[in-house]
């Protein structure tokens, strides 16, 4: 007995200098997003009501898993409620991956009236729930804010003959083209479906890649047959940048050119493939049945992250258009964005009403 | 053994129907060239399915037919009380720990204080030490320093866990 | 501008106190986060991304990138622990290290032996790694990227080649579980059409059985019940580990003897996390695959061979390294870590790619600096630490068996934040305790299950880009050799076998089993 006991204490102390080591190495660094923290020095929340709205740890769902989609803007956002104060309580991202979107939507809808918890929206959150045929609707979720929109571009390989999206459209009339995306059914195909139908070309032989920066790599490499893309800004940069370069942007799927380290890309409504309303949504909605206050209190919040240098910093360099929208301008932006998918998701079979 | 090498290939049979059934409709190749690439959803784990079907089978006939060592799976009656008494504490409190119900930190608790104090028959203090210090430690790293969430008890609104 | 002088430059910048400060908390947090069940590089870099936009403003995005890469070598290292020491893996690229890496640490009792080989071999992977990604990184990038889907699917079906058989006694029952494997992971959603299978309308199900659970389930928890089982009948007696310097100088012997291997593996290992999107799981597979395939003693394997350990090793943490390179000379992740780490760079208002070298080259060469030193720093605080972790061996039964149990849920939850998963580790563990008892071998089963999504779905892409032309395969020179050298491993053993036939013709058959 003595034996073990002398065991037990030395097992528990190691035990205790582990976390003693791993609280105490990520207090100076992570002291504002320890609960502990926040409820001494955080100030009171900014809303009129006497009670607090917030009374425990918010998660900040996400439905793809660390560094996917849109894990990072949840991660940004975080970082800059909690460097500026913003929330009384710690944010947490928190990753739901699974069924492109599915596993979250599911697990946010059933947490009604509750603004503990948020989720970052792709635009998968309008496919997959009328491709999965799921028991809830797009518009049953509390609609938060709406922070940017991430355009589209059109993306051939560097070594590419098309020098417009007119050559690319005659080329597609011919013969079907091999294209790349991001999931099934979500909104690279929902772009390629649309281009199919505008310009009437042959069905693409759409190829589906798990994450943005694969699908242009897949292009730079011609890896797989791919010969075009519409990857957001962002994700072809790199690889245009490359000396020499791999991949080129053809056209913008914007109303005006863009500017900045994409200066001198034409619009692809001037080429004549007039896409200019369709973006990728980078917003946040929340849990059916949140009251005003809670709404209000959450939109005041995104408002002032809207407002914080490292965000317009992100936006200017990744050729983001900012549209900053809450309360009912941003319910307007989602019932479009539902229609629009709707109607695709119909004419392409996807979707049974 | 006989019974029992048996039963389990047998099992593995019937899963592999089921799956097999399910993806039926994606079995063949589609030769209408409307279907990207020709294969369906239903292709890869239909014919996985089909392959473990096929081994079963042959392993159900093996059993059947090869010598078997003559004793069984357990060596008697109480071997399987074990198994059952270290398997259904394990399971209860994995279900236990749902969010709702009594959530990680408590059922693990329990947990701990259990097997220490009456499988393992440690004095009771160190039962209960260990019921709450090894939980305790797992909140400061997971939920403070961390910020990995686990799931809370239905106590959840008023207590932190 | 010369590699070799701008790494200098980088070291400069990397040994900066402060810069050193960051790196040795990184490395630290890392280690602490890798043995925590559930806490991989990749959660541990994503928890603390929010955090480096402080620490990029304070100081700068090379101290900011350096504190999060720390994080990224320390849990490597970190991950390990948990897999050797409790069967439980940490992280995906850990589950080679089961089939070694436990028997060793337990049955043979060498704990010690079993985590200094485990670190030496990442060291050694990581350093060659990190030599081809300061001299060769461009390159490496313009190979990488003419990776199609026919290739990659070529490299799963080459590791599945050089680890058939591994474990099995019976071959039917090896192909059994082969199979159930791939179809367990078939379930869920299928990422090619977007349909969902086998998932019997749960939307939960909808993520599928994923192989973290199910080899927490099978070796974890499917362990912990045999062993229950023999101490109630006095089989097993707890095996006092002594851990001292003849750990130290035993491991060094093994890798003098193994140095071709690891180098080896460090450079596979370095190839394999350049390809964007797959790399560290199938490397260390492949790696531990080759290495048993060129062992005289292929017996060993799966019952505590040193090699078993450090092939894998070698090779997943030089993936790692290898993932930098599409990141910094394309802009591209080469893995999910390397995803974080991208996002982090567009955070501190950094663009990843090629011109980071020409704009940020202090960034850069300050990174690649870091990598050198962090590795090195990670090396020598787990060799220090090792007779402290081989400790954890004598924790009492009565508290090591739940707390492990307690472990393996913890893990399987925090992956994907899922009760279904805590459900399938159960399940896996009951299952797996009576498959090993039924004598099925459950390496091929986890192999098929890490394995098999991405083969299927790299098999269906390379389809849909020929327009379903099987000769796809054929006609892409990479993919047609892998699949000639996996065809020739698995034709050897009937091959061998003829020529053995012939040659002993005249002799008596060795008496069957």
């Amino acid at each position: 007995m003595k034996a073990m006991s002398r065991s037990v204490a030395r097992s528990l102390a190691l035990l205790v200098t582990v976390t003693l080591l791993a609280t105490g190495c990520a207090s100076p660094a992570a002291s504002s997003p320890t609960p502990s923290a926040a409820g001494s020095s955080a100030p009171p929340a900014p809303t009129a009501s006497a009670a607090p709205i917030l009374t425990r740890p918010v998660e900040f769902v996400i439905s793809t898993g660390p560094g996917g989609g849109s894990d990072l803007y949840a991660r940004l956002w975080t970082g800059i409620m909690t460097s500026q104060k913003l929330v009384n309580v710690p944010v947490v991202p928190v990753n739901k991956p699974g069924g492109a979107g599915a596993i979250a939507f599911q697990y946010t809808i059933s947490k009604i009236g509750d603004p503990h918890y948020l989720m970052v929206t792709l635009n998968s959150f309008f496919t997959t729930i009328l491709v999965q045929n799921l028991p809830f609707k797009s518009s049953d979720f509390t609609p938060i804010a709406v922070l940017a929109k991430d355009p589209f571009f059109l993306w051939v390989n560097a070594d590419s003959t098309w020098k417009t999206a007119q050559d690319f459209i005659a080329a597609a009339k011919e013969k079907s083209i091999t294209v790349a995306g991001t999931g099934s059914k979500q909104e690279d195909e929902v772009m390629f479906r649309r281009i199919e139908k505008l310009a009437g070309t042959k069905p693409f032989n759409y190829i589906p890649y798990d994450e943005g920066s694969t699908v242009a790599a897949s292009l730079a490499g011609h890896a797989g047959g791919t010969e075009v893309t519409v990857n957001n800004p962002s994700e072809g940069l790199g690889l245009w940048q490359a000396s020499p370069p791999k991949v080129r942007p053809i056209c913008a799927f914007l109303p005006d050119p863009p500017a900045g380290a994409f200066q001198g890309v034409p619009t692809c409504k001037s080429q004549g493939l007039d896409i200019t309303d369709y973006f990728n949504l980078r917003s946040v909605v929340g849990p059916p049945g949140l009251n005003d206050a809670q709404i209000a209190y959450w939109g005041d919040v995104f408002k002032k992250v809207n407002d914080a240098k490292e965000w317009k910093d992100f936006v200017t360099q990744n050729v983001l258009v900012a549209d900053f929208r809450t309360g009912a301008d941003a319910k307007k932006l989602f019932d479009e964005y539902t229609k629009l998918h709707t109607d695709i998701a119909i004419q392409n079979g996807w979707y049974n009403p | 053994m006989r019974p029992y090498q048996t039963a389990t290939a047998v099992i593995f049979v019937l899963i592999a129907a089921v799956a097999m059934f399910d993806s039926r409709a994606g079995a063949l190749p589609d030769p209408t060239g409307l279907v990207p690439g020709g294969l369906r959803a239903g292709w890869f784990p239909f014919w996985a399915a089909t392959i473990v079907a096929l081994a079963g089978l042959v392993a159900t006939v093996r059993a059947l037919t090869t010598a078997q060592p003559a004793e069984g799976a357990f060596t008697d009656r109480r071997q399987i009380v074990d198994l059952a008494k270290f398997v259904v504490p394990m399971a209860l409190v994995g279900w236990l720990m749902s969010p709702g119900l009594l959530g990680f930190y408590i059922a693990s608790g329990l947990y701990l204080g259990y097997y220490a104090g009456v499988v393992a028959r440690y004095r009771w203090y160190y039962a209960l030490a260990s019921g709450i210090v090894i939980p305790v430690l797992i909140y400061l790293s997971f939920e403070l320093a961390f910020s990995a969430l686990l799931p809370k008890s239905f106590l959840y609104p008023t207590l932190p866990f | 501008m010369d590699a070799f002088g701008s790494l200098l430059g980088g070291f400069g910048t990397a040994l900066q106190p402060t810069n050193l400060v960051f790196l040795l908390a990184g490395v630290l947090l890392g280690l602490i986060i890798g043995v925590l069940p559930g806490l991989g590089g990749t959660s541990g870099v994503a928890i603390l991304l929010p955090i480096s936009v402080f620490i990029a403003r304070d100081n700068s995005a090379t101290t900011a990138i350096i504190f999060l890469a720390g994080i990224y070598w320390g849990a490597l290292f970190g991950g390990v622990i948990t897999s050797i020491l409790f069967n439980i893996p940490g992280e995906p690229w850990a589950v080679a290290l089961l089939f070694d890496g436990y028997p060793l640490a337990r049955r043979r009792g060498k704990p010690g032996v079993a985590l200094a080989s485990s670190f030496v071999a990442s060291w050694v992977g990581a350093f060659f790694a990190t030599i081809l990604l300061t001299f060769l990184a461009k390159t490496i990038a313009d190979i990488a990227l003419q990776f199609g889907p026919a290739d990659l699917f070529a490299i799963f079906v080459l590791s599945f080649a050089t680890l058939i058989g591994l474990g099995a006694e019976s071959p039917i029952k090896a192909v059994m579980m082969v199979a159930f494997g791939l179809l367990l992971a078939a379930v869920g959603f299928d990422r090619i059409t977007g349909e969902p299978r086998l998932t019997f309308g749960q939307v939960e199900l909808l993520n599928g059985i994923g192989f973290v659970p199910v080899t927490i389930g099978l070796f974890g928890i499917g362990e912990v019940i045999a062993a229950n089982e023999e101490a109630a009948i006095g089989a097993a007696g707890a095996i006092a580990a002594k851990v001292g310097l003849k750990d130290l100088l035993e491991t060094l012997a093994a890798l003098k003897q193994r140095f071709l291997l690891v180098a080896a593996n460090g450079i596979i290992g370095f190839f394999f996390g350049s390809l964007p999107g797959h790399g560290a799981t199938a490397g260390s597979f492949l790696g531990y695959g080759l290495a048993r395939q060129w062992s005289k003693n292929k017996e060993e394997f799966g019952k505590g061979e040193i090699s078993g350990i450090m092939a894998p090793q070698a090779a997943a943490d030089a993936s790692a390294v290898g993932a930098m390179v599409p990141l910094l000379s394309l802009g591209v992740p080469g893995s999910p870590t390397g995803a974080v780490l991208m996002a982090g760079l567009f955070i501190w208002g950094l663009v990843p790619g090629p011109l980071l070298f020409i704009q940020h080259p202090e960034f850069v060469w300050g990174f690649i600096a870091s990598i050198y030193v962090g590795h090195f720093l990670t090396f020598l605080i787990t060799l220090t630490a090792v007779p402290l972790l081989a400790l954890i061996m004598r924790v009492p039964h009565g508290v090591l068996t739940p707390l492990i149990i307690i472990i393996s849920v913890i893990g399987s939850y925090t992956l994907n934040n899922s009760m279904l998963d805590v459900a399938i580790t159960i399940v896996a563990g009951v299952v797996g305790y009576w498959l090993r008892k039924m004598k099925y071998p459950l390496a091929p089963l986890v192999v098929a299950v890490v394995l098999g999504n991405a083969t299927e779905v790299e098999l269906r892409r390379a389809l849909i880009g020929s327009s379903g032309q099987w000769t796809v395969f054929f006609t892409s020179p990479a993919s047609a050799v892998f699949l000639a050298i996996a065809a020739l491993l698995l034709a050897w053993p009937f091959i061998g076998k003829a020529l053995q036939v012939r040659r002993v013709s005249a002799a008596p058959p060795a008496a069957a089993k």
